[in-house]
């Protein structure tokens, strides 16, 4: 195979790879496939960075299940528990609803790539041809990649989203209920049903 | 500096899955629903997967939901679970039997009803496994039998009045030096415009194309007739032409494929045990004037040509070079043993039937090439019938017939011959047309993925030409490093002596590849990036 051959190759890999690189601290069950999603039982999973001392403007960052969107406040479940915080000490939010999309297009289309690179080895004198072929493939997959950026696998505020967006999200849409132990709260396993 | 042009199959390579996309894909999107519970009362409702919200911040997840009228609740299947979403209750597992009775659900204490729904998945998935699906056919196709992909001949396109397309295949038979030989292809589709003619030469195969001659034989065309060549160039303008009124083969009437040029072939495949298997097509014409007439065959071949002289040369392996150069020494028994293994599928062979209802053998067509369709002119002896009826001979799977017709033979012409008056190399093409295609000076030598420009001055532009190319020279396959694998010279000895029983004892293998064979042919030219 000629290096400029190779070079191509190593280059169409990386583009292909490159979207499937992000990762999250977030609990397995908590970021279920959007096939998943239906049967899920929690909040989904946020990120915040709140402002944890009004003075020094010292931040803190919290990630959880969102529980409940009050009107001042946010209820996010933690490792160490249930916290509610002043929507006003939020600095930003990220709350992830379903696993992002964005490699599973590029991954398949490398995966359905394999039999042209095996065939640019087997074949160096076909590389080109065998290589072409599949370009419309990688550019299937990778277009799909970065068209799923625009996806709504995960919120953003402030941005394109308001806390009150995040309602519907959360384990108690319809508010947090009354009469509830605190303590009790704990981080579920997503995938019991 | 050099102009880099994106050629058209690289546009459209990148064009495809973009339009494929577009039509069929938005990204992945959640919607969620939230509705209130007055939404479900009193009706005769069934929902699927919906997920109930209870005032006191207990959850339903369900399978189904259903509502009644006059009810002041609701019954479901599915998992319910406590505020802390611990479970307390199923009544239905997760392979979906019925465990238990329904979920008794008051629709006062619901607070919320929520229904999800994912948008942009399966539009994802369509469009790759419609670009992935073929190319990953295609290639494993290639991979497993790459004598079947990326191979052609010299390949000459011209206008034909909306797109330069496809027109003709020079000398493909030519496979050495030795075979080399003429060729004259009739440039049925071509359109004139003005007095320059424009002919683009191409390689579009791992070959060394040794071109020595691409003139054109132009004769004046008159309105009401065309002007066809016969296998040894005689030309001649033909009127009143005529279809068949009738044309059976093995499968039955095959007239419609027939009876127009217009690239509907009738084909068959070939005989599962013997490769040279023959095969009949007769038709017949009816009301036939007196006269002299000539039988117009548009045909070309299928790929089989083409897999059995990829499979001898991957039988000879690395001894291939040693046995062309003592081809090209003047070995004329190795050149009888080719000749032989072509001899042995034939052409296609055409018979007259007489008065006494005898077929008699009349001509035979033996041009070579499974690109493009060329057009003959098969002269009939003279005869006082009315009705005719020909028959054509020829190997099952070898053939196919775009055009079939009887024409009155009218006066011979002699074309005017025309020389190439410009060649110019496309970008990245060759070393510089030094050559200038005249039979006598140096040939000119293309390699893969060369295009060459070809430019023509006709005498005159008032006047509507019947446009022939006369080319001549031989080409180079490149054994392919895949193809050393399969060296067998005891196989290669056994298809030059014995290619009768070749023809047998290899049908097994083609036949399995020959379904897709033309399809993996058509998708695999070479084309040099630029």
């Amino acid at each position: 195979m000629s290096k400029r051959v190779k070079a191509i190759l190593v280059l169409l890999i990386s583009l292909v790879l490159l979207p499937g690189c992000q990762e999250t601290m977030i609990p397995t069950g908590y970021l279920p496939g959007p096939n998943k999603v239906y049967k899920g039982i929690t909040g989904s999973w946020i990120i915040l960075s709140v402002i944890g001392d009004t003075i020094t403007g010292f931040k803190a960052e919290l990630s959880g299940e969102l529980i409940a969107v009050q009107s001042d406040s946010l209820y996010v479940l933690t490792e160490a528990g249930l916290q509610v915080l002043n929507k006003k000490n939020i600095n930003s939010a990220v709350l992830y609803l379903f696993a992002p999309q964005g490699a599973v297009g590029p991954f398949i289309s490398l995966m359905l790539f394999i039999p042209n690179i095996i065939g640019a080895i087997s074949s160096p004198e076909f590389a080109g041809s065998f290589l072409g072929i599949g370009i419309p493939l990688l550019v299937t997959g990778i277009t799909e990649g970065i068209i799923e950026t625009g996806g709504n696998s995960k919120l953003k505020y402030p941005g394109r989203y308001l806390l009150e967006d995040f309602v519907k999200y959360a384990r108690y849409p319809q508010g947090f209920p009354p009469a509830l132990n605190r303590e009790q709260f704990h981080i579920v396993n997503r995938d019991k049903i | 500096m050099r102009q880099r042009n994106l050629s058209p199959e690289v546009i459209i390579l990148f064009i495809i899955p973009f339009l494929v996309i577009t039509a069929g894909c938005s990204s992945t999107r959640l919607i969620r629903e939230l509705s209130n519970p007055s939404m479900v009362s009193h009706s005769d409702l069934t929902k699927k997967h919906l997920k109930v919200h209870m005032k006191d911040g207990s959850l339903y997840v369900l399978d189904s939901l259903i509502t009644y009228s006059n009810a002041d609740y609701a019954e479901g299947y599915g998992t319910y679970l406590n505020p802390y979403r611990d479970i307390v209750k199923y009544n239905i597992d997760k392979s979906g039997i019925i465990v238990d009775t329904s979920f008794h659900i008051m629709i006062s204490e619901v607070a919320l009803l929520e229904a999800n729904r994912i948008t942009g998945l399966k539009g994802k998935i369509l469009a790759l496994a419609l670009v992935g699906v073929p190319t990953a056919i295609l290639t494993i196709y290639c991979i497993t039998n790459p004598k079947a992909c990326f191979g052609s001949c010299p390949t000459f396109y011209s206008w034909d009045g909306s797109d330069t397309t496809l027109m003709a295949e020079g000398f493909s038979s030519s496979i050495l030096k030795a075979f080399e030989k003429e060729d004259i292809d009739m440039l049925y589709w071509t359109k004139l415009s003005g007095n320059i003619f424009h002919l683009q030469m191409k390689n579009e195969a791992l070959e060394t194309h040794i071109v020595r001659q691409a003139d054109l034989l132009v004769v004046p065309r008159p309105k009401t007739e065309r002007v066809f060549a016969t296998e040894n160039g005689e030309f001649f303008e033909t009127s009143d032409i005529q279809s068949p009124v009738s044309c059976n083969a093995s499968e039955g009437d095959c007239l419609d494929a027939v009876k127009l040029m217009d690239h509907k072939e009738r084909y068959c495949t070939t005989d599962p045990k013997n490769l040279a298997s023959k095969e009949f097509i007769e038709m017949h014409f009816e009301n036939v004037p007196g006269g002299k007439h000539g039988l117009i065959i548009g045909c070309k071949q299928t790929l089989l040509t083409t897999y059995l002289f990829y499979q001898s040369l991957a039988n000879l392996g690395n001894s291939a070079g040693y046995f062309a150069s003592r081809i090209e020494s003047g070995d004329k028994s190795l050149i009888k043993k080719v000749d032989n293994v072509w001899n042995t599928l034939g052409g296609i062979e055409i018979s007259i039937q007489n008065q006494d209802g005898k077929w008699e053998k009349i001509d035979e067509i033996q041009e070579m090439g499974p690109i493009a369709s060329d057009v003959h002119l098969v002269k009939l002896p003279e005869f006082r019938l009315k009705n005719i009826n020909i028959r054509l001979k020829l190997t099952k799977g070898l053939w196919r017939i775009d055009y079939l017709a009887l024409g009155n033979i009218d006066q011979r012409i002699d074309p005017i011959v025309i020389e190439p008056s410009r060649i110019i190399p496309a970008c990245g093409s060759g070393t510089g047309a030094s050559s200038i295609l005249d039979g006598n000076g140096d040939p000119l030598v293309t390699f893969p993925g060369d295009v060459y420009d070809i430019f023509y001055e006709l005498p005159d532009n008032s006047i509507d030409y019947e446009i022939f190319l006369k080319s001549k020279g031989y080409y180079l396959e490149w054994i392919r490093e895949s193809w050393l694998g399969e060296e067998n010279l005891k196989k290669a000895a056994f298809y030059f002596m014995f290619p009768r029983l070749y023809m047998k004892k290899d049908a097994g293998k083609f036949k399995i590849l020959e379904p897709s064979m033309e399809e993996s042919f058509w998708s695999s030219k070479y084309v040099k990036k630029s």
